[in-house]
């Protein structure tokens, strides 16, 4: 059976640039979230997000104007950045002649660009249809981002945009190590993005998910375990991995950050508690069984639970869903965070972010704080013990990382990473 | 506008689409989009589009599927000057 492990990371997130400012922030427990005037002026309840700050230029070193002519599209712009990124870090060329057909691309998208597809409906309902061109239908596309990977990076197997809410950015990488498992390809682009824009975030603010009490307080606003959560911060950004077979990442001599042991990806069937919006704790729980089979590893052998952990009602339900799946409980529960406490939820690319951020802690054996939650929820203390959530970094060796996401539609991502 | 106005104007809308930076020293009246410039046929597009806006022109679609070089789009510029 084929091995398969992680050779290069790039993120673009509210709380990081790239991944050295990434780290920077989950080692000092610096959050993304920021006030944003817009929102108040537009009527949200919500008036804060996570952004990140985005530098262009880094992509200019390597392609021409002419490639980003015209885009609007963030989720573009994002990926591209975390891909060119990750690819410089696993030492492969970039912008090469040829197309590398031993290289393919899952990218993940949840919702397609706003941004693109506003500058599309503004042009017909104006009447302008023809003074388009060829400009924004790429950009619109679920697909977009992948479609300028392959633009830029020149992928030439398997192509593929996965959409799966907020389970989208751990499917994504699942279904590129899938693929290398499999013998499709040696070497995967795999991640996820997801755009910033108040229309994104919109529905959201009206189902009444988005917090909403912390505006004055944008770094307290996100509050995942705690017992004054108040729903989430809307977040934004990308992360990619590549991802390489492990005799073919040997034999370049490819620096390797960890293997990818197993996972699994899943849906509740929307049965027996199971919503649109909620999850089939069965399918969670079964879901997470199941990425342990596949791993080959026992419930003991986690070090790090990075949870899901939104902020919302759910995150009792979560723990718990943790706590029957892997059989642990006050006095064996593995430590256990929430990287929405720094990001706020980036949706679409949460999953890709937060892999990133897992494997960082274990690359440089920490583990991050989950911010704002000293005030716990009593009904998670009652089922692990309080010193599982760390309030403050603790230096610790890690070698295995579980990090899982469930999102909208009753689908449920779980992956473990370990230390090869 | 002289010919070498419109040549020079031209050549600004041009320079967006330029996959290639390098060329655009290399454009002259001579030059084909694509063979030469290495513009797609759907930058050619975007590149009428925005000629169609610098100067309050229509291309109707015949004459955009024939272009080819620098030439023929000053030859459209040109021929809507009025006759004095």
């Amino acid at each position: 059976m084929r091995r398969v492990v992680v050779t290069g990371l790039g993120v673009l997130a509210p709380n990081g640039r790239n991944v050295d400012d990434f780290l920077d922030s989950l080692q000092t427990g610096k959050s993304g979230i920021r006030y944003l005037e817009k929102l108040k002026e537009l009527k949200f309840r919500c008036h804060v997000a996570g952004i990140p700050e985005m530098d262009e230029s880094v992509l200019k070193h390597f392609f021409s104007d002419a490639a980003f002519q015209n885009i609007v599209s963030l989720s573009i712009k994002y990926g591209c950045i975390a891909t060119q990124e990750a690819l410089l870090d696993a030492n492969l060329p970039i912008n090469p002649e040829e197309t590398d057909w031993d290289m393919g691309c899952v990218y993940g998208h949840c919702i397609g660009d706003f941004l693109a597809m506003k500058e599309m409906i503004t042009h017909v309902d104006a009447g302008r249809c023809r003074n388009m061109g060829s400009k924004f239908t790429s950009q619109a596309m679920n697909s977009g981002p992948a479609a300028m990977l392959t633009q830029l990076f020149g992928p030439g197997s398997r192509v593929i945009t996965n959409s799966s809410a907020c389970s989208t950015g751990t499917e994504s990488i699942l279904m590129a190590y899938e693929l290398i498992k499999s013998g499709k390809a040696l070497r995967m682009i795999a991640g996820s993005a997801e755009s910033a824009n108040e229309y994104t975030w919109g529905g959201f603010d009206s189902m009444r998910v988005l917090s909403a009490k912390y505006n004055d307080q944008p770094e307290q606003a996100t509050r995942p375990l705690s017992a004054s959560s108040c729903g989430f911060a809307p977040g934004s950004g990308a992360a990619t991995l590549i991802l390489e077979e492990l005799e073919s990442a040997q034999a370049r001599g490819a620096k390797i950050y960890c293997e990818i042991k197993g996972g699994d990806y899943n849906s509740g069937g929307q049965r027996n508690g199971g919503s649109m919006t909620a999850p089939n704790v069965e399918g969670v729980q079964r879901c997470i069984k199941n990425t342990l089979d596949d791993a080959n590893i026992k419930p003991q052998d986690i070090d790090l639970i990075s949870g899901h952990l939104t902020a919302t009602f759910a995150d009792k339900i979560e723990v718990n869903n943790w706590v029957s799946a892997l059989g642990l409980g006050q006095s064996d529960f593995p430590h256990i965070n929430s990287m929405k406490s720094m990001t706020g939820h980036c949706v679409g690319a949460a999953g890709s972010i937060e892999s990133v951020g897992a494997i960082l802690q274990m690359q440089h054996s920490f583990i991050h704080p989950s911010l704002n939650c000293e005030d716990l929820n009593p009904e998670i203390a009652d089922m692990i013990d309080p010193e599982c959530i760390p309030h403050h970094r603790i230096d610790k060796a890690l070698n295995t990382v579980i990090s899982a996401n469930f999102g909208f539609g009753d689908v449920n991502s779980c992956i473990v990473f370990q230390k090869i | 506008m002289s010919i070498e106005n419109s040549f020079q104007n031209v050549k600004k809308l041009i320079l967006p689409y330029l996959e290639d930076d390098s060329l655009a020293d290399s454009i002259e009246m001579d030059s084909d989009f694509i063979k030469d410039l290495k513009i797609n046929s759907v930058h050619i597009v975007d590149f009428v589009i925005d000629l169609e806006n610098a100067y309050d022109i229509v291309v109707d679609d015949d004459t955009l599927s024939k272009l080819s070089t620098v030439r023929e789009v000053i030859d459209i510029l040109e021929a809507r000057k009025p006759v004095i």
